[in-house]
């Protein structure tokens, strides 16, 4: 059974290896950074989790088996980090400060495709901490409202309540934009 | 957006090379989560600092406690005693005090010749200026030499000399002024030798030899301290014929401290396509309970000083805490009540050295080390969504070295009671996450009885 480049680096990572740690990180910081500033809204805040979230990563990349996509498997562990600071942080109350309550389709992929990333990105961390949470959970990590509901105690109607307010809210921002563009 | 990329800033490698390798130097850290690199390495330090204080504070009443514990039994002991500047030999007990009869010497008028003359009764004229008094230990002889003057109404002084050349043997009379009381069972025997030689007319040559042979036994109890920590030959004598014993013992560590510990998680286990599964995510350790111990052992000796320990000792470690619970099929639940409860199974090995063995109480020092090893890490789970069970996965085993002093009371000749406070420092290990590995250097305080075989 031939060993993939990646398995050969966590290999590495695994025995200690501080050439095969840095090889890691230049590959998953850029990837993970995003991450960890969609969910914070703040760089600063968010470049503290990224090295929170690698200290986590290589102290216990142990316990990573194989079974899955190595970088999968370390977003998991950056989504937790930001999770748990927010938590911490009492960030994950929802509220109730959107400026317009509508209730809009959302069609991510028309609706954005007129913007670049950069100012998704800065529409995205100008949510509140609560939405912002739901948002990036669902519609970019992909857990369900089940899932959001047991793992940040709230209920599945408050899940699906905030994440339409957090769409409506986009969706007028962005049409601003557009507008004014 | 899923694939999207950032620039990181610069330094941010160098922050997490230098939390690694601290995390290698350190047996444990937690990862706290701060708002800057600052903030992170100043949580860290505060953290350190505050494992310190537990540690110092919980040292401290636990030396505290040993010493009060020690000053009880000496002091319970000691029931008074003299110090006698003029006695001498070793103290076992104090028997009495006697004085020394004045003595008054006549200087002759050829200065010569002294003469040594003991009076049986002192002149009513007579002032005694000094007076010696002389404390005799049991079962020994005392030696002393007194010169005392004295001053009489006429104005005649007399003093003692002793002129080189001359037999003149004098030890200290110790016969007992009348009215002294001596203990009971005090046995005095003086014997006074008086010679007279009348040499010439005006020349008066006396010698006198005194001994005093007295031997008290006294039945009952130490009242010195000196009683305390001498050498009994009894109870050392008897203790040779005992070259083993059965200990049982319990055990209570230091560090049952409450606090926002930020545990290390424990790692995920990730299934393809359905993240983590059959896992725990720690995110905060709420309380530790106190580490107890139990155990059973025998000591052997292998000389009057040194001897080897070595048993089996069962421990439980205890913690609630709160994080994510990933089940079987990969649902997570948010939890702020997770019980956990690790059982863990050990062999200790000790080397004792006796440093004083009295007759009813020893004193020693000891080292040794303890490897053990989780037999079980239970997890209950109560979240809103109904309560779970959970057993955690165990590698490896868990080393610790640990060092203390101990005293023994020993109740008969065959019972004792002990009580060993002890400092103990736990390695870092693969086992489950606990309070020792957020305070590997903890305080113990062990107590049990040792029977005699």
């Amino acid at each position: 059974m031939t060993v993939t480049p990646e398995q050969e680096l966590v290999e590495k990572c695994q025995k200690g290896d501080k050439v095969a740690q840095k090889e890691v990180y230049d590959l998953l910081a850029p990837r993970m950074f995003p991450v960890c500033i969609r969910y914070v809204g703040d760089r600063a805040v968010a470049q503290d989790l990224l090295q929170d979230g690698f200290v986590t990563l290589f102290t216990h990349i142990d316990s990573f088996k194989g079974d899955g996509s190595f970088e999968g498997w370390a977003r998991k562990i950056f989504v937790n980090t930001a999770l748990m600071y927010l938590r911490k942080k009492d960030a994950l109350k929802m509220t109730e400060d959107l400026e317009t309550v509508r209730h809009l389709s959302w069609d991510g992929a028309s609706q954005t495709e007129n913007i670049g990333y950069q100012e998704l990105m800065k529409l995205i961390m100008a949510l509140p901490a609560g939405f912002r949470t739901i948002f990036n959970m669902y519609v970019i990590e992909g857990y369900s409202h089940r899932e959001i509901s047991q793992i940040l105690g709230i209920s599945e109607v408050t899940s699906r309540t905030q994440l339409s307010r957090a769409r409506a809210w986009l969706q007028d921002k962005i049409n601003e934009m557009t507008q004014n563009a | 957006m899923d694939g999207a990329q950032e620039e990181v800033p610069e330094g941010v490698w160098d922050a997490i090379s230098s939390r690694l390798d601290e995390a290698e130097g350190v047996a444990a850290g937690p990862v706290g989560i701060g708002t800057g690199a600052a903030g992170s390495a100043a949580g860290a330090a505060v953290q350190k600092g505050r494992t310190v204080r537990i540690w110092l504070r919980n040292a401290g009443v636990g030396m505290a406690a040993a010493a009060a514990v020690a000053v009880a039994v000496v002091f319970g002991f000691r029931q008074g005693g003299s110090s006698d500047p003029v006695s001498g030999g070793q103290a076992v007990a104090q028997v009495q005090e006697d004085s020394v009869e004045v003595i008054q010497v006549v200087e002759a008028e050829d200065d010569a010749l002294i003469a040594v003359v003991p009076q049986e009764e002192a002149p009513a004229a007579e002032k005694v200026l000094a007076r010696a008094t002389t404390s005799t230990a049991v079962g020994t002889m005392t030696e002393a030499r007194t010169e005392v003057g004295t001053e009489t109404e006429a104005g005649t002084e007399s003093r003692t000399e002793t002129q080189v050349g001359t037999e003149t043997e004098t030890t200290t009379d110790t016969e007992s002024e009348a009215g002294t009381e001596t203990p009971v069972g005090t046995e005095t025997e003086t014997m006074t030798e008086i010679g007279t030689t009348v040499v010439a007319g005006n020349e008066t040559r006396t010698e006198v030899m005194t001994t005093t042979d007295t031997e008290t036994e006294v039945a009952g109890e130490i009242s010195d301290w000196d009683d305390v920590f001498a050498e009994d030959e009894e109870a050392v004598s008897r203790r040779r014929g005992h070259r083993v014993s059965l200990t049982i013992s319990g055990n209570a560590l230091g560090g049952n401290d409450s606090r926002d510990a930020d545990m290390v998680p424990g790692g995920p286990m990730y299934s393809q396509g359905q993240g983590f599964t059959n896992y725990i995510w720690e995110e905060h350790t709420i309380a530790y309970g106190i580490p107890i111990s139990a155990g059973v052992g025998v000591k052997i000796n292998f000389t009057d000083r040194f001897a080897m320990g070595i048993g089996i000792k069962y421990s439980l470690l205890t913690r609630t805490l709160e994080g994510i619970y990933y089940n079987n099929e990969g649902k997570a639940f948010e939890v702020q009540d997770i019980r956990n409860s690790q059982h863990y199974l050990g062999i200790p090995v000790n080397f004792y050295y006796s440093i004083i063995q009295g007759k009813h109480v020893d004193f020693y020092a000891y080292a040794g080390g303890t490897v053990e090893r989780c037999l079980a890490d239970k997890y209950l789970i109560n979240s809103d969504s109904g309560t779970f069970n959970h057993d955690g996965s165990i590698t490896g085993v868990q080393f610790s070295a640990n060092a203390g002093i101990g005293v023994e009371f020993l109740a008969t000749k065959w019972l004792g009671i002990y009580i060993d406070p002890s400092i103990g420092y736990y390695f870092d290990s693969p086992q489950p996450n606990s309070i020792r590995k957020t305070q590997p250097l903890m305080f113990g305080f062990e107590a049990g009885l040792r029977f005699r075989l």
